[in-house]
């Protein structure tokens, strides 16, 4: 009896390690990198602010911003890229990308600044889950590049 | 005079609206050339789907200001995008690898592409190189995941053979799900067994 409870427990110990780990994973799976910038250009992750250079790892809810000179532009793991130019800030709030299962996920915010956006594989693979909001639109983008001025 | 007072109340109104905040969204055509399609909902007012090349829509805060879209021209872009598109880098360069049926073979053709991939690698300093398997729609799906990632490992070996850094390679295997040409199931279609190398 004794040994079944322990063994119960360690299972159930398993189980949440694994369910935590699993959400950690998810939380903090890389979702694209920096390839250019020039200075005034930022990473805000919480409450810090790191310097966006070439090669630089960009996770979901990471606010992008660039000051009046900046400017930056990101590769995302699907391939898609992102220039940001003076005076912007982006944000993507959920990415995935599970091209086997055909799960994927683009949900994005710009409040200010220009950008331009060419889709990548997860806008070839299911067109409709590519979506940015602005402060008065909501864009659903069906495989193709598009420039965005938000003033 | 009160007419008046009204009317100028209302153009410093739409002064002040105008001035808040505005989307201009702009459809252009992708690096190779196609133009795909974009969906603009205003928060306020219905939706518009722009599909020309240069076709362009603005959206408010108000649904009165908004006007359909317009064809317009490189040169009358905002100075902001004008910029964004001088920063704008090279988008990712791209070779296509071919497969046999059912096998992680190259072929021919493609093999003389490895040195072509290696020399763009070289000349770009990228560290950042994906190996992207793909099959096509024959035999079920796991087994074609598992044979575009071999595929995707084949095509890394061969560039890391030939000096490039493993580190810098990444491989992903997407199966059968991302088809250059779309087919039914348990179609042999030489197009969709490839390895897409992606120089970032």
């Amino acid at each position: 009896m004794e040994k079944l409870k322990i063994s119960l427990l360690l299972q159930l110990c398993c189980i949440f390690i694994v369910g935590v780990s699993i959400a950690l994973a998810n939380q903090t799976e890389r979702i694209g990198k920096i390839k250019t910038s020039q200075p005034e250009a930022d990473i805000r992750r919480d409450t810090t602010v790191i310097a966006a250079r070439a090669g630089s790892e960009v996770f979901a809810n990471d606010i992008l911003e660039t000051g009046k000179a900046g400017n930056l532009s990101i590769i995302f793991r699907d391939g898609a890229m992102l220039t940001l130019g003076p005076s912007s800030e982006f944000t993507v709030s959920e990415y995935i990308f599970n091209p086997v299962e055909k799960s994927t996920s683009f949900i994005s915010k710009m409040k200010k600044g220009a950008a331009s956006y060419i889709s990548g594989a997860i806008g070839r693979i299911n067109p409709e889950s590519v979506r940015i909001e602005t402060p008065t639109a909501y864009l659903g983008l069906r495989g193709t590049k598009i420039l965005i001025n938000v003033d | 005079m009160i007419s008046s007072r009204i009317l100028s109340l209302c153009f410093f109104l739409l002064l002040f609206v105008s001035a808040c905040s505005k989307t201009m969204v702009v459809l252009v055509p992708d690096p190779d050339g196609a133009v795909g399609k974009v969906t603009v909902t205003p928060k306020i007012g219905s939706s518009h789907l722009l599909e020309k090349p240069m076709e362009s829509i603005n959206t408010y805060p108000v649904s009165i200001l908004s006007r359909g879209s317009d064809i317009i021209t490189m040169e009358s872009l905002p100075e902001s995008l004008k910029e964004t598109l001088r920063n704008e880098p090279e988008y990712l360069s791209q070779f296509i690898f071919y497969f046999q049926s059912g096998s992680v073979e190259l072929n021919e053709e493609s093999l003389g592409k490895v040195s072509l991939a290696v020399q763009k690698i070289e000349a770009k300093k990228s560290c950042d190189v994906v190996s992207i398997g793909h099959s096509d729609s024959v035999g079920d799906e796991e087994y074609n995941v598992r044979l575009s990632s071999q595929r995707a490992e084949v095509v890394k070996s061969m560039l890391v053979a030939a000096g490039v850094a493993a580190e810098c390679i990444e491989t992903i295997s997407y199966g059968e799900s991302d088809p250059l040409v779309k087919s039914g199931d348990n179609v042999d279609e030489s197009v969709n067994r490839r390895v897409e190398l992606e120089i970032r």
